[in-house]
């Protein structure tokens, strides 16, 4: 399966009653690829993450992963086929430590009766401890381990859903506006981190308005408008394409 | 030890026991209000069986509140498709419906009641309490504490990493409704006399009532809750009739101002900064908060 794409996407449809959300979106994205999704608002960009992630079932279409067909696979155990994800609203659990909600992020991994009874909290140092601290640690975020997470700035959120989404151990990347309401420095340091991540081998999709970021970071980009593809390549060429220009412009016609 | 203090205490056990039987499902996001059925059902179970087969009492409770474990797991199917204020009556009816199968039961004595002949006293009682504290701080630290915190914080969440939702909340309804039925069993067998009259909706609220006192939050809350109740109307004994009514008004204040309970995550945090604890690994974070 080593030449299969990650993700690959074909023909899927999504409906709402009598309202197409997505008409017949079909892309592919390659192993260790960083590739953006991107549109106007209500372009169905959120509604392609909840399909992959399963949180809709598709009207038609079929998704798949490392060439395994997903898409009626339930939500639960879409993590451990290989798909991970963050929210575009910050999604962590409020009442865990930082360090216990990246310690969730391992729970696609326990299958076993004798895993799930582990005393994960009460053990200090077990391997499942240290794995989370080394996820924390490559995220910067070591000395926050014992904070509780509703206390935490808003940019640290992101980075903690970040951190727990790698660890359910997914080939593929769902971030959903990581970079939304950072500060330009917060924003930079994400870039970086999200590259590390790629290099190591996670291939990436992101959801993201900020143009700059996407250019930056991806390699690949789909553009979706009214839930269709209306263009996908380098972020160079579908700067240059004209039905991009007129979906977030307008066109000069009217 | 006056008989007055082992009374007292024996009340207290049983109390912390049914404490745990609100505090699980309560654990996974449930308002229980039927408890006092599962007390039943473990009550009559464990009395039936020792009296009728002679096995150990102690066997009987247990097995009494396995029994109510696993008949809870099955209702668990049908009641736990309602949520919020829903589920909380479903269980509210759910309670009712068991106290009128216990009081047209003739094989247990029907409203006549059912006396108890195997005895279990304070020592056996304290055991037992003494277990189902330690059972829920364990589980409450395993990996299956740490995910039915997320299932309580978000349901959607738990399910995209894998946490069978459905499963964790019928295992809290269960677990619960297991701990009310060993408490229902110690209860007879300390008591020697059971009757359906015990089993009402008043005593499901007291029960919910104290477990919030103490608060949700930690593995401690309910403890605490089971002591103040259970201590409070004695301490205040010396004013005779005004007692429950300060109590009501002692209850009624510490709503108003601690909402979230006595004893919480940052009283918590706090005694293990006194004692150099919490650092390393961030061991702190223990607990959990009830949104109510």
């Amino acid at each position: 399966m080593a030449d299969a794409p990650v993700l690959r996407l074909d023909g899927v449809s999504k409906s709402f009653g009598g309202l197409d959300v997505i008409r017949n979106l079909s892309f592919e994205v390659a192993r260790g690829q960083r590739t953006a999704l991107i549109g106007p608002n209500g372009a169905g960009k959120s509604t392609v993450f909840n399909l992959v992630s399963g949180v809709y079932p598709v009207t038609a279409g079929r998704i798949r992963v490392n060439g395994q067909d997903i898409t009626d696979v339930p939500s639960r155990l879409r993590m451990s086929r290989g798909v991970s994800r963050s929210f575009q609203n910050i999604r962590l659990v409020p009442h865990l430590s930082v360090l216990e909600n990246v310690l969730i992020g391992q729970t696609p991994r326990i299958s076993r009766l004798a895993e799930v009874l582990y005393p994960v909290r009460l053990v200090r140092n077990s391997h499942w401890k240290r794995e989370a601290m080394g996820a924390l640690e490559r995220a910067g975020l070591a000395e926050l381990a014992g904070s509780q997470v509703d206390d935490l700035p808003y940019g640290v959120q992101k980075q903690i859903e970040v951190a727990r989404a790698l660890l359910g151990g997914a080939d593929v990347l769902l971030l959903d506006e990581p970079a939304a309401g950072l500060n330009p420095e917060e924003t930079e340091e994400l870039r970086e981190r999200l590259r590390n991540i790629a290099d190591q081998g996670t291939t990436l999709v992101v959801v993201e308005h900020d143009m700059q970021f996407v250019g930056a970071l991806c390699e690949h980009v789909v553009v979706l408008d009214f839930g269709e593809k209306i263009a996908e390549g380098t972020p160079a060429e579908v700067r240059r394409e004209p039905r991009v220009i007129e979906a977030y412009l307008g066109s000069d016609a009217e | 030890m006056s008989g007055y203090v082992e009374g007292i205490l024996v009340i207290l056990l049983l109390n912390v026991v049914f404490a745990y039987a609100v505090y699980w499902p309560l654990a996974a996001g449930q308002l229980n209000l039927g408890v006092a059925g599962f007390v039943g059902v473990g009550a009559y179970l464990s009395a039936y069986l020792s009296n009728e087969y002679g096995i150990s009492p102690y066997l009987a409770c247990i097995g009494g509140g396995l029994v109510t474990f696993v008949f809870a797991l099955i209702i668990a199917v049908p009641v736990l498709r309602t949520k919020g204020i829903y589920l909380a009556l479903a269980t509210f009816a759910l309670g009712q419906v068991l106290q009128s199968l216990f009081l047209n039961l003739e094989v247990v004595g029907g409203a006549a009641g059912y006396p108890v002949i195997a005895y279990i006293g304070l020592t056996g009682i304290a055991v037992i309490a003494v277990a189902v504290f330690l059972v829920t701080a364990f589980l409450e630290r395993t990996r299956f504490g740490l995910n039915m915190v997320a299932v309580h914080d978000d349901e959607a969440v738990s399910d995209l990493f894998g946490v069978n939702v459905r499963r964790y909340q019928a295992l809290a309804f269960a677990i619960g409704a297991g701990f009310a039925g060993i408490g229902g069993g110690l209860y007879g067998h300390h008591f020697s006399y059971i009757e359906p009259q015990n089993y009402s909706i008043l005593f499901s609220i007291s029960v919910v009532l104290f477990v919030l006192l103490g608060g949700t939050q930690t593995v401690l809350g309910p403890l605490l809750g089971a002591v103040f109740f259970t201590l409070l109307p004695e301490v205040l004994r010396g004013s005779e009739e005004w007692r429950y009514a300060i109590f009501a008004v002692f209850i009624i204040v510490t709503m108003i101002l601690r909402p979230q309970g006595l004893v919480t995550t940052f009283e918590l945090r706090a005694v293990r900064r006194l004692f150099g604890g919490g650092g390393g690994g961030g061991g702190s974070g223990l607990g959990r908060r009830a949104h109510g």
